[in-house]
């Protein structure tokens, strides 16, 4: 009985275990994932920015779009009136 | 007979040459679209896109004038003429990314109008533009146009200060040096002109205006060189980005 009941607790402490290295790789891929996106999301953001520059839009304009384009970018809810802000 | 004949040839040539000291060029411009990758594209870079081309189409609407007189001239956006799409979101911003040139070919003086933080009056000379002239041609509308290309200062925010390309097609039928913005000095007149994504063109040449022609040399602002104004600009780098955009 007891030694039943010291393998029941020992398979859950190994599937805890395993639980909590499962779940810690998936927060380490997930967190490299994001770092990933987010040096995407500044290259993308410096093109946009350069592309207004192009269209001759002025600094202080383009440092605004660039701002909400980053944000919705890596994941912030940003609506296209958000970026129509920047151009009044 | 023959002297006279070339003395007359003569007089009515140099008519034309005066005759052509004083007008308005109208000019418009055609803006490059942006593209997106539907499929691999974010959605961020597809609102971008979109919107950017509808500013475009605002851009497109909008004339611009040169309006000249002997040895003056003035480029700039006639904001109470220019109300096509003036309801437009966004119809502001692109009105006044037009700024104001200035040219006097007697001093040499170019002045562009910079309305910021502060107004800036950032003042270059005209032999600060040096022109490659090749022997390209084509034609455009009914003019003959040669190409001429040049390399000039300037700055965007992530690029810091830069030489930016210019080419001009210009007609040297049409005898007056002078084109949009502040390029001119070249034989002609420039016909069309591409600066990075706008591409200026020539839509009515008025040489017998039946209105004034008003150049008033801007003087409220603060004068400055252009290397000093564009020392007042900040760059964007990946280093600083945080400091200017997120983190």
């Amino acid at each position: 009985m007891a030694t039943k009941i010291l393998e029941i607790m020992r398979n859950r402490v190994f599937n805890l275990i395993f639980a909590l290295l499962f779940i810690g790789s998936l927060t380490s891929m997930s967190h490299y994932d994001n770092s990933i996106s987010r040096g995407d999301c500044v290259e993308a953001t410096f093109d946009a920015m350069e592309e207004m520059q192009d269209l001759g839009f002025c600094d202080e304009v383009a440092g605004c779009v660039g701002n909400y384009h980053y944000a919705e970018c890596t994941g912030w809810p940003v609506t296209i009136e958000d970026y129509k802000s920047c151009l009044e | 007979m023959k002297i006279k004949t070339c003395c007359l040839f003569l007089l009515f040539t140099s008519f034309i040459c005066f005759s052509q000291t004083k007008g308005r060029i109208v000019y418009r411009v055609v803006s490059q679209k942006l593209t997106y990758d539907k499929d691999n594209d974010t959605g961020s870079r597809q609102a971008f896109v979109n919107l950017m081309n509808e500013m475009s189409k605002i851009r497109d609407s909008i004339a611009l004038y040169l309006d000249f007189e002997d040895q003056e001239s003035i480029f700039y956006v006639d904001r109470n003429t220019n109300i096509g799409l003036s309801n437009n979101t966004g119809y502001q911003s692109v009105i006044k990314s037009f700024n104001l040139y200035y040219r006097n070919n007697n001093s040499k003086v170019l002045i562009e109008k910079i309305i910021s933080d502060n107004t800036y009056l950032v003042n270059s000379k005209t032999y600060d533009i040096e022109w490659d002239i090749t022997n390209e041609k084509k034609r455009i509308g009914n003019y003959i146009c040669f190409k001429a290309t040049t390399n000039v200062l300037a700055h965007k925010l992530t690029k810091g200060i830069y030489k930016k390309h210019i080419e001009a097609w210009f007609c040297p039928d049409i005898s007056i040096s002078l084109g949009p913005k502040n390029y001119g000095g070249l034989p002609g007149l420039i016909i069309e002109l591409k600066d990075e994504k706008l591409t200026y063109y020539v839509k009515a040449i008025n040489l017998k205006p039946d209105f004034q022609i008003m150049i008033d040399r801007p003087s409220k602002g603060k004068l400055i060189s252009k290397e000093d104004y564009f020392a007042l600009k900040p760059t964007i780098t990946r280093e600083n980005f945080k400091e200017y955009i997120g983190d």
